[in-house]
């Protein structure tokens, strides 16, 4: 199965995923499907979800496009999709990171997953569930890609592989510059706590961000427990600090900075923040970048006999 | 009654009322457009479109204490919360909104009367305001509401264009209100009557069609079990940002929050989209995310109609709109109509044959 052959057009995998369901070599394929969404006043928008192929019909149905912004990973780990023996996931450079980082952790087969990697340059956002013209906010925080550099699954992690990037021109940068890192970092700290004060007001813990999350896959999270009460349970703006800045530490070392936790928030919080935050700390002091290579040990669960033992006093 | 009044006249109302009354509005909120208590009707927006988030949480917070507590050694000393009692007037909420409250009253007044909830239903006048241009994900009208709808609102106001409103007052706590500004509410032409009557149809013939609410309640009855439900509910991710951008919405949780010998109780929105939402001791009886998709579905269209006679989806199209992955209640419900049609006629079929 894991034939690792370089397939650069989509007709040419829809028909080597439709041989493997006939010869039932495969169960399911997590893919993009359009949907064609009916509006108020009577015309139909096209847009991009989740796709779940079990049978060959359904095969054709598969898209590739600027608009499949989606993380498949997420469903890897949900109940729901385990009692699949094969697997066939289509994945963005960005989404193929989620799956070393669970492969590290334990938490998937890698032998279950057939992995179809895709080459991309920017995504589409999406705004009120309509397309607009802007690259989409996951991408601009991309960290394999500047604008327009095209970036690329690593080989011989993928099974099969299509070469060519979406069609269409590449969508440009937001007009309104959202704040940065660097911005964010350069704030005083005074400054910083209102900023997040005036975000995590907001917030509505829908857990949406938690939910669509490849990495949170925890069958009990501690922000639901109430015996103990680990974290306020209520939206108010000290649970919710607790609530984001426990999920930026339970990810520290792990996010892959997929940003789908930002895309899918209906407040608009930018949370990529925070976890890039985390990204670049765990860089700096450990020169470890998560979802780099499958093999090596996740940073926060390693010991070294030559790590910096300065701090122990 | 109808009326009309100049958006220079609603402003000066405005201006007097936030002196006296709290004034609830949409306004942006940090790039998104939020209901917010006001200070000046500047920060007012009246363009098109629905607030991020639904009216409810003005009426039913989402997150609010409900008593505090106190251990002592001569046992447990409860303060309840003090009822609302402040005048509080909402501005600019949209009619899918308003109807909504009207949906919401029936389970907060049903085996018990929530005092939280109708202490601030009762202190609140609510000015509608029609929807002259609805958004692409609205469907108000399939849910046998229109975007003219006047049920839930005290006054409705429609723009004419050329900065006139046409203003119904609906409710004897509308007429109550206008009383103050009696002088700033013009008589009406008939021409100008019939100019709201011909948008209105203007609006609503472009809007989708009914579903067929008898027919779809019928299959729903039987169709608990349809293998139907697992495909109309693959992909969900289980997150709750469909019921709490809902506007009907309203199951809660209740939590404790101590400190020491001392807390307080606090009640919180909860979502059928949790996998703890149904979660027991003993027992799960949604296990898979399905099955929670189908919960909402059936509150929505089966249950909330057995026990109240009507629908609990308004057709705002907030939940459409933000799904993270692009689940749809418009086209489930389509899809279901489309199994009905089918099934009346195997039924037709059936009849013949015999």
């Amino acid at each position: 199965m894991r034939a690792r052959i370089k397939v650069i057009r989509m007709n040419e995998i829809k028909a080597k995923l439709k041989a493997l369901l006939k010869n039932a070599e495969l169960d399911l394929v997590i893919g993009y499907g359009e949907r064609k969404i009916p509006t108020s006043d009577g015309s139909e928008i096209t847009g991009i979800c989740p796709l779940f192929v079990t049978r060959e019909s359904g095969i054709d149905g598969l898209v590739w496009n600027r608009h499949c912004v989606h993380n498949l990973v997420t469903y890897l780990t949900k109940k729901e999709y385990k009692d699949y023996k094969k697997i066939a996931i289509f994945v963005k450079p960005c989404d193929l990171k989620a799956i070393y980082v669970l492969c590290q952790e334990n938490q998937i087969d890698r032998q279950r997953l057939l992995i179809i990697g895709l080459a991309c340059n920017g995504m589409i956002r999406e705004k009120m569930g309509i397309s607009t013209k802007e690259l989409a906010g996951k991408c601009i925080t991309c960290r394999e890609s500047s604008e327009g550099a095209v970036a690329r699954c690593q080989k011989e992690h993928t099974d099969l592989m299509i070469e060519s990037t979406p069609e269409g021109s590449i969508p440009s940068s937001s007009e309104k510059k959202a704040l940065t890192l660097e911005d964010l970092e350069k704030m005083s700290g005074a400054d910083r706590w209102a900023f997040w004060q005036k975000q995590f007001q907001k917030c509505l813990r829908c857990y949406a961000c938690r939910a669509v999350c490849p990495l949170c896959y925890c069958e009990q999270c501690v922000c639901d427990m109430s015996q103990p009460q680990w974290i306020e349970k209520s939206p108010h703006l000290k649970g919710n600090f607790l609530f984001h800045l426990v999920r930026a530490f339970h990810l520290t070392g792990r996010c892959i900075g997929c940003g789908e936790c930002e895309r899918v928030c209906p407040m608009g919080l930018p949370l990529t923040l925070l976890n890039q935050k985390m990204i670049k700390e765990v860089k700096d002091l450990y020169d470890y970048e998560s979802g780099k290579d499958p093999e090596q040990a996740p940073v926060l669960s390693q010991f070294r006999v030559d790590d910096d033992e300065s701090f122990i006093k | 009654m109808d009326t009309l009044i100049s958006k220079k006249d609603l402003d000066r109302i405005i201006d007097s009322i936030v002196e006296t009354c709290q004034v609830f509005a949409p306004v942006n909120q940090e790039g998104i457009k939020l209901f917010q208590e006001i200070q000046s009707k500047d920060q007012i927006i009246w363009a098109d479109g629905n607030c991020h988030r639904s009216v409810k949480e003005i009426f039913f917070p989402i997150t609010e204490p409900i008593f505090f507590y106190k251990k002592t050694r001569l046992g447990v000393k409860i303060d309840p919360i003090q009822n609302h009692n402040k005048k509080r007037v909402l501005i600019g909420i949209r009619p899918c909104d308003a109807f909504a409250l009207y949906v919401m009253d029936q389970v907060f007044t049903w085996d018990y009367n929530d005092e939280l909830y109708l202490a601030l239903r009762k202190n609140t006048v609510i000015i509608g305001l029609s929807c002259v241009r609805p958004e692409p994900f609205c469907f108000c009208t399939a849910t046998n509401i229109s975007p003219f709808e006047e049920r839930g609102s005290d006054i409705l106001l429609t723009d004419l264009g050329n900065g006139m409103y046409h203003s119904r007052i609906i409710t004897e706590k509308g007429t109550a209100f206008t009383e103050r500004f009696k002088k700033y509410f013009k008589e009406i032409t008939p021409e100008q009557e019939l100019k709201k009557e011909a948008l209105a149809n203007t609006v609503i013939s472009k809007m989708p069609a009914p579903f067929p609410i008898a027919d779809i309640k019928s299959w729903l009855d039987r169709n608990f079990g349809h293998p139907i439900w697992e495909e109309l509910g693959l992909g969900c991710i289980g997150c709750g940002t469909c019921t709490y951008l809902c506007p009907t919405c309203h199951c809660f949780d209740l939590t404790d929050e101590n400190r020491g010998y001392s807390g307080q109780r606090r009640r919180n929105w909860d979502s059928c989209a949790f996998d703890h939402f149904t979660k027991m001791a003993a027992h799960q009886p949604r296990t898979f995310q399905w099955q929670r998709f189908r919960q909402r579905v059936m509150h929505k269209f089966k249950y909330y109609m057995d026990k109240f006679s009507h629908l609990a989806c308004v057709g705002c199209g907030r939940c459409r709109a933000l799904c993270p992955v692009g689940k749809d209640i418009y086209q489930v419900i389509r899809a279901i109509q489309k199994e009905t049609n089918c099934q009346n006629q195997n039924l037709k079929g059936a009849k013949k044959g015999k």
